[in-house]
């Protein structure tokens, strides 16, 4: 193998793409050719930064009362939807709570005595009242399901540190909604919820990226 | 009616900004990297959310809210880059790592500013498909729909991404 050849085939080599002649041939070339040995430590040094990166960087001031001058007016309809709004959210809240309670009850007696498979640990339910919360916890419930699709690609070590870190955050959630449902009006308390579930969120999404490396 | 996005949809503007604070982080954190410069990303990401405000109604909820709003981001950073581009066309573009800047090198191509800096100083094209890539983790067949190329130019616009930037890092 030359050494245009080794680059032409590393990206493919480096994305796992290759069939494994092909890979054994790259091997082989490693071994014997240390500048395109060093090339390939290069690039994988900048591939795993790359991964690395933060994907959520929070603009430096908020942009929403710039967003929000600029929204062109649908409230005829908002307005409507108001109205049944008023009417219906203690009927909603009570139900979602109803749900919650219902669903934490049926899964405790329901659940097995034996230990079952190691499985993604599911977001607790949202605090009744902070939408956001609820967007959060479907949003990580999203993700949760297409990681579960792809969980059997992961390694076993690569999962065990995924829950450990998942039961950490999680706790750290739960802990923020408990003092947020105790003072509702407290805007630090919410910027530390929404923080931590932008960590969930970002702590998944990386792993599901995983499964499909 | 609990849920942001259906109230959103119905015109309740409160409702959005649940949805822009819930994603503002992930759009501007694109943004900055396609755009190169915070001014810049600031208004690529005013556009993005009232153009998914504008678009709004006729989302379907087949994909997640996250993934749609970032299709749009990418999007109207991509349409606004073409018109630059035209622009700095005239100028010229960085296609030599020799010219992607160098200031405050640490010397490790793993070093995260480092890298940040490398990508702003990628040719627009190539930062696009290794950002969506190698940082967003997309696939090509995703990267060419989302931004109007063939699959075989963005396998070919990562090639050259990365080997600018593995030589810009190894400098």
């Amino acid at each position: 193998m030359t050494c245009e050849q080794f680059d032409q085939w590393l990206d493919a080599f480096l994305d796992g793409g290759l069939a494994s002649g092909q890979r054994s041939e790259m091997e082989l070339h490693l071994t014997e050719c240390a500048a395109c040995n060093a090339h390939s430590t290069e690039m994988r040094t900048v591939l795993s930064a790359a991964t690395a990166l933060p994907r959520i960087i929070m603009p430096p001031r908020d942009l929403w009362p710039e967003i929000s001058a600029r929204l062109p007016a649908r409230r005829d309809v908002h307005a409507r939807q108001s109205t049944l709004w008023s009417r219906w959210v203690p009927l909603a809240a009570a139900a979602l709570l109803l749900i919650t309670v219902t669903a934490t009850i049926t899964y405790r007696l329901a659940r097995p005595t034996a230990p079952g498979p190691v499985v993604v640990a599911t977001s607790p339910a949202a605090v009744v009242g902070f939408a956001a919360d609820r967007e959060y916890v479907l949003a990580a419930e999203d993700l949760e399901r297409v990681l579960a699709e792809g969980r059997g690609t992961l390694a076993p070590s690569t999962i065990e540190l995924l829950e450990r870190n998942l039961a950490v955050i999680d706790a750290a959630i739960a802990e923020a909604r408990a003092a947020l449902e105790a003072d509702p009006a407290n805007a630090d308390l919410r910027a530390l919820l929404w923080g931590a579930h932008r960590q969930k969120l970002d702590l998944l999404d990386r792993a599901t990226r995983l499964t499909r490396s | 009616m609990t849920d942001p996005i259906q109230r959103a949809k119905a015109g309740d503007p409160d409702a959005f900004r649940i949805l822009y604070e819930g994603h503002v982080g992930r759009i501007y954190a694109l943004c900055l990297r396609l755009a190169g410069d915070p001014a810049k990303a600031e208004e690529l990401v005013q556009d993005t959310f009232v153009r998914a405000w504008q678009k709004l109604p006729g989302f379907r909820g087949e994909s997640a809210f996250g993934t749609w709003i970032f299709r749009i981001a990418v999007n109207v950073a991509l349409t606004e880059r073409r018109s630059t581009g035209r622009r700095e066309a005239r100028i010229g573009t960085v296609a030599d790592p020799e010219a992607l800047p160098t200031a405050g090198r640490s010397g490790d191509p793993g070093d995260r500013m480092d890298l940040e800096e490398a990508i702003s100083g990628l040719p627009p094209k190539a930062r696009a498909v290794f950002l969506l890539y190698d940082v967003e983790g997309y696939q090509h067949s995703e990267i060419a729909e989302m931004t109007g190329i063939a699959e075989g130019t963005s396998k070919t616009q990562l090639f050259r991404a990365r080997r600018l930037l593995r030589e810009a890092l190894s400098r």
